[in-house]
């Protein structure tokens, strides 16, 4: 489903981000990416989603080399991932739905397609009550419960997430972890980048931890401070 | 492009306008400004041209025959010149005619009465209008050619004078909107580039779901028109009746100014204007538009 291989990043400043990675994730799986700040995760991330572009390296998503993409079909790329990031990122000015159903709209899905699937992922998420909600009328696990919804109406093969509940206390946190292991379940492929070392060691998951910019661990079941 | 996408792009950019409604006050409000100015200055451009043209074709040029002239050659003559290229309009003045004149320019009747009749020594001539002053030179030469001539009479100096005249006026004319309009695109793009400047998490967010360039472009699109349609129609409409009291006002005060040229109607050049302003409104707006939002696809 994602194949990385020998990928490397240097930023323009010369700081060399990630160091000739080489990993692969199977269809369905759920993987936890994790190291501290500065690990370099954070680029791998941005990389997966096409925000940056390695320096070296290619990166196959879908069956679809994305560093040789051009960027005209970036778009196309990204309705194949679902995004979810750390700060939600929703439009203020639009509701719960509006907000779930632009995704859709974007795809240029017709109205009856969305009228139909986006009260179906709100439920999913435990939002059928919020709908006409604006997100500052949200709790933050309410918000990003709003932003799964979003990543996952289209219905993408991958959902990326990057510190999903890095903004959120902890009995929150575990809820959208485990609305990300029912996504899972249902067969999308999950990625996720984290701190969060306790839900890591709890779930079980397969564990890929960086390190100045290289893997220094990858585990099938793991937790987050397994020896390696 | 599907008739929903449609929809969602009108519905998009009209709500778009009616949230950052500071910006889109001050969006329109530069566009009629600039607008406002141009229109003006074509008002004041195009009735100095037209006053020229007016002049240019009161000038007219006069061609004396022979003494001895008879109807068989004030024909042939007459024949000829309407021939030549770019002569509008033929007018035959006999001896009579033209005294008659002299006695009316002059108003004096008594001194001039002795030479009625055959006394009458003017000679047959003809008043030859042209289309356009530029080819005067032409069909002068042109008249040299024709028998039976004794003499033909131009105002040499007025010609050069309005010549030059109305090249100072048409290169004025175009420097001066030129740049306005150049003010007018930078001015539009700087204020539209701060409303889309307050967008761009939006857009951003946009480009993460998946969205094409064009799908988040076209908005703005329909911001630009709407603003390039509103800020083109309030100047328009504000200053057709205001050219029309300015026109009869003038009239009013300056009485004398209807003896030496007359004022476009304000339908002749407004029916000019308002298209091309529209036109120009929109071409603002969407230009304004698109230039300002492509920093921000690039993510």
């Amino acid at each position: 489903m994602i194949t990385i291989n020998n990928v490397s990043k240097v930023y323009p400043n010369g700081s060399q981000a990630v160091k000739n990675i080489t990993l692969h994730i199977e269809k369905g799986e759920f993987v936890f990416i994790i190291g501290s700040s500065g690990s370099g995760k954070s680029t791998l991330i941005k990389m997966l989603m096409k925000e940056l572009d390695p320096t070296s390296g290619e990166i196959i998503i879908n069956g679809i080399n994305t560093t040789k993409m051009s960027r005209s079909q970036v778009p196309y790329l990204r309705r194949n991932l679902g995004i979810v990031f750390q700060d939600f990122r929703l439009l203020p000015k639009k509701t719960v739905y509006e907000n779930v159903a632009f995704a859709m709209r974007v795809t240029e899905a017709s109205s009856r397609h969305i009228a139909r699937n986006v009260p179906t992922v709100l439920s999913l998420v435990g939002l059928q009550n919020k709908s006409r909600a604006y997100p500052n009328e949200l709790s933050g696990g309410e918000q990003q419960r709003t932003a799964l919804a979003r990543a996952i109406v289209n219905n993408p093969p991958i959902l990326i997430a990057d510190e999903p509940t890095g903004n959120l206390d902890p009995e929150t946190a575990w809820d959208i972890m485990y609305l990300l292991d029912e996504i899972n379940k249902r067969g999308t492929t999950v990625v996720v980048a984290t701190h969060a070392s306790d839900i890591v060691d709890e779930m079980q998951k397969r564990v890929v931890m960086l390190n100045h910019g290289n893997i220094v661990r990858d585990v099938e079941r793991g937790g987050y401070f397994d020896e390696a | 492009m599907k008739l929903s996408s449609v929809r969602y792009y009108i519905h998009e950019g009209i709500s778009g306008l009616l949230r950052n409604s500071l910006m889109t006050v001050a969006s329109i409000a530069t566009v009629a400004a600039c607008i406002f100015i141009v229109t003006v200055s074509c008002c004041l451009i195009g009735n100095l041209h037209a006053m020229l043209k007016q002049l240019e074709s009161d000038i007219g040029i006069v061609v004396f025959l022979d003494d001895d002239a008879d109807s068989n050659l004030i024909n042939k003559v007459s024949d000829e010149l309407n021939q030549i290229e770019h002569v509008t309009l033929v007018t035959y003045i006999s001896p009579q005619e033209a005294l008659d004149g002299l006695k009316e320019e002059w108003d004096a009747d008594d001194i001039l009465s002795g030479f009625d009749g055959e006394n009458n020594p003017l000679p047959h001539s003809f008043e030859v209008s042209i289309d356009s002053i530029e080819n005067q030179a032409g069909i002068l030469d042109a008249i040299e050619q024709i028998d039976g001539i004794r003499n033909v009479k131009n105002a040499q100096a007025a010609t050069d004078v309005l010549l030059k005249l109305n090249k100072v006026v048409s290169i004025v004319g175009v420097i001066g909107i030129a740049i306005l309009g150049i003010i007018s695109v930078v001015i539009i793009t700087n204020t539209i580039k701060i409303s889309v400047y307050n967008r761009r998490t939006e857009i951003n967010i946009m480009k993460y779901v998946g969205a094409t360039d064009w799908f988040i472009r076209w908005p703005f699109v329909v911001e630009g028109i709407v603003i390039g349609v509103i800020g083109a129609a309030i100047p328009l409409i504000i200053s057709w009746p205001l050219y029309s009291k300015c026109v009869s006002l003038a009239y009013e005060h300056f009485s004398i100014l209807t003896n030496i040229a007359s004022f476009l109607g304000s339908y002749e050049i407004f029916s000019k204007i308002v298209p091309l302003g529209l036109l120009a409104g929109i071409a603002l707006g969407v230009l304004g538009s698109v230039t300002s939002i492509r920093k921000y696809l690039k993510v």
